[in-house]
């Protein structure tokens, strides 16, 4: 699997930050309305922004003071796509066949 | 360009019975677990399932095109995900270990987008869920 979806499954293996692209999904937003959003200090919020932004996930501008966040959906696209999709169902296909014969030991 | 997945494992079992557990449906029913499952494990035998999966129900249609007791089987695969498309599931089974190395390759997959998002990416955010 390409680094860059390693990157991006990691970066969406956490709650809070799927609800980050979830809200973005919708709309660009300021980082403070973001943020506000979250039952933790900015500064928590920054650390999952930054990773987001490292997966190429997430862009942030700046216009004066304020910083604005847009999705890049490029990642999730590729998440989207049937082959990534039977992979993931394959491996639970296999997992579900090494469990039951391990049962049987 | 059709597009290939390859997934492989490990298993403790011999080849002889890990290709039971594929090509015996009262086998293949108690881990793939499918909701119906019809199976005539031969060449040329024909086979359908139905599994749910994200949610949802997928039908699968397909044939088995070849059967090497213990080492390999293929059978072709339809679903609503192939467009219809004809796509090879290869199965193999190598002694290793002690054990079995299994290799799946599933091939002719067509390459595109699952579905076209007209509700944003909430599908996939909470299929990923399931990533935990």
């Amino acid at each position: 699997m390409p680094s860059r979806l390693d990157q991006a499954f990691a970066a969406l293996s956490d709650p809070t930050r799927r609800a980050i692209v979830s809200r973005l999904a919708r709309r660009p937003a300021r980082v403070t309305d973001v943020a506000g959003r979250f039952p933790m200090s900015l500064n928590a919020v920054s650390k999952h922004l930054k990773v987001l932004e490292g997966a190429g996930l997430i862009k942030r501008s700046r216009e004066g003071r304020e910083h604005h966040l847009e999705l890049r959906p490029g990642p999730l696209r590729e998440i989207a796509r049937w082959t990534l999709r039977y992979q993931r169902f394959w491996n639970e296909k296999l997992d579900a066949l090494e469990a039951f014969l391990e049962e049987e030991d | 360009m059709p597009k290939t997945v390859t997934a492989t494992r490990q298993l403790k079992a011999a080849p002889e019975r890990v290709f039971r557990a594929w090509t015996d449906p009262a086998e293949v029913k108690r881990w793939f677990k499918p909701n119906r499952l019809i199976m005539t494990a031969q060449v040329d035998g024909l086979w359908h399932s139905e599994v749910e999966w994200e949610g949802k129900r997928w039908p699968h249609y397909g044939r088995f095109t070849r059967l090497e007791r213990p080492r390999l089987f293929e059978q072709t695969w339809m679903s609503e995900a192939t467009h219809g498309l004809e796509t090879l599931v290869r199965v193999e089974f190598e002694a290793k270990g002690g054990g079995t190395e299994v290799r799946l390759t599933h091939s002719g997959l067509p390459d595109d987008q699952a579905e076209n998002h007209r509700n944003g990416w909430e599908d996939i955010l909470s299929s990923l869920d399931d990533l935990r």
